[in-house]
């Protein structure tokens, strides 16, 4: 095996997506993977690509876990009104979604997926009312929105970057209502930096 | 401001002031996964001036950290910063970097003042 074959790895896209059936995605992450790029089927990546698509999957990975632990604290917390407790479960359950996608995608990559840790820090002392809780969520998914868009551009895979971007959107549409809810502008402005 | 590069201990207090304001505002793009004070995904950045990357205590780091060698300094930061896995390969940090040296100049001067002194380190 000449070294360059020995660097590189022949990965079918439409081979580590596809058989989706496997997986519990959801419609969106099903359609994601149903366009799964013919323009890439067949195209080789060195394997030092895809360990390092592992190694940023993984990272998400750990911050979607981060999320679904903070969620739940809040969730715990008995500062959530009966209403905005239900959105705070339902952003958990997408971020644990997109845990569940990332994860299969790591596997299917032939890495393994990073668990979720024992114990997270988080300000708990800090956490006084309802709009405490929205303003620490909130600066969660703001900080997740900017960690998606700093990884896109890493990705060899158009394929990974699609699914990043797709996180990244539901993350944005959790920031936006988390600041509706504090009463600030949802949307700040044209462009997030 | 492009005067401040790699500099910014030479600057005056109102200079410093301006650019560590603005290094905190960009330092929003890092909570994803950091913060000053405590480990998350990413490791604490209080007292990072002047350590050996990968030796922060109670933070997992990659192989290819620790044996990166760096002290992060204001020129190492700058470079990290500026496209994280050219510098470190196989690091864990997945982000693209920084390409404007102003805004890589504004966060280094932020992260240089988060010493254990500083109250948000506290």
């Amino acid at each position: 095996m000449t070294k360059e074959t020995d660097n590189k790895t022949s990965l079918n896209r439409r081979g580590f997506l596809t058989s989706s059936g496997k997986l519990a995605l959801s419609g969106t992450a099903i359609a994601m993977v149903g366009g799964l790029n013919t323009a890439c089927a067949g195209k080789t990546v060195s394997s030092i690509q895809l360990e390092q698509d592992i190694k940023i999957l993984n990272t998400a990975i750990a911050a979607e876990h981060e999320a679904v632990a903070a969620y739940q604290l809040g969730a715990e917390s008995g500062l959530l009104s009966a209403g905005t407790l239900k959105v705070a479960v339902k952003f958990q359950g997408h971020h644990k979604e997109h845990i569940d996608v990332l994860a299969s995608t790591v596997r299917k990559l032939g890495g393994h997926a990073t668990d979720a840790k024992n114990t997270y820090h988080f300000p708990v002392h800090k956490l006084k009312n309802e709009s405490d809780v929205l303003t620490f969520a909130a600066g969660l998914e703001r900080g997740a929105v900017s960690a998606y868009a700093g990884a896109i551009p890493l990705f060899e895979n158009s394929d990974l970057a699609k699914a990043a971007a797709s996180i990244l959107a539901d993350e944005a549409m959790h920031w936006a209502i988390l600041r509706q809810a504090l009463s600030l502008d949802p949307v700040p402005g044209a462009f997030f930096s | 401001m492009a005067a401040c590069i790699m500099g910014s201990h030479n600057n005056t207090y109102a200079d410093d002031h301006f650019d560590i304001q603005a290094g905190k505002k960009i330092y929003t793009q890092c909570t994803g996964c950091h913060t000053y004070s405590y480990h998350r995904t990413g490791p604490k950045h209080c007292g990072l001036f002047g350590q050996r990357a990968g030796s922060a205590n109670g933070f997992e780091f990659t192989q290819a950290m620790k044996e990166s060698g760096i002290i992060w300094t204001t020129a190492t930061l700058d470079k990290f910063l500026k496209s994280p896995l050219e510098m470190i390969p196989g690091t864990s940090m997945g982000f693209s970097g920084i390409a404007s040296r102003t805004e890589r100049s504004q966060l280094i001067s932020f992260l240089a003042s988060l010493s254990n002194s500083n109250p948000l380190c506290r």
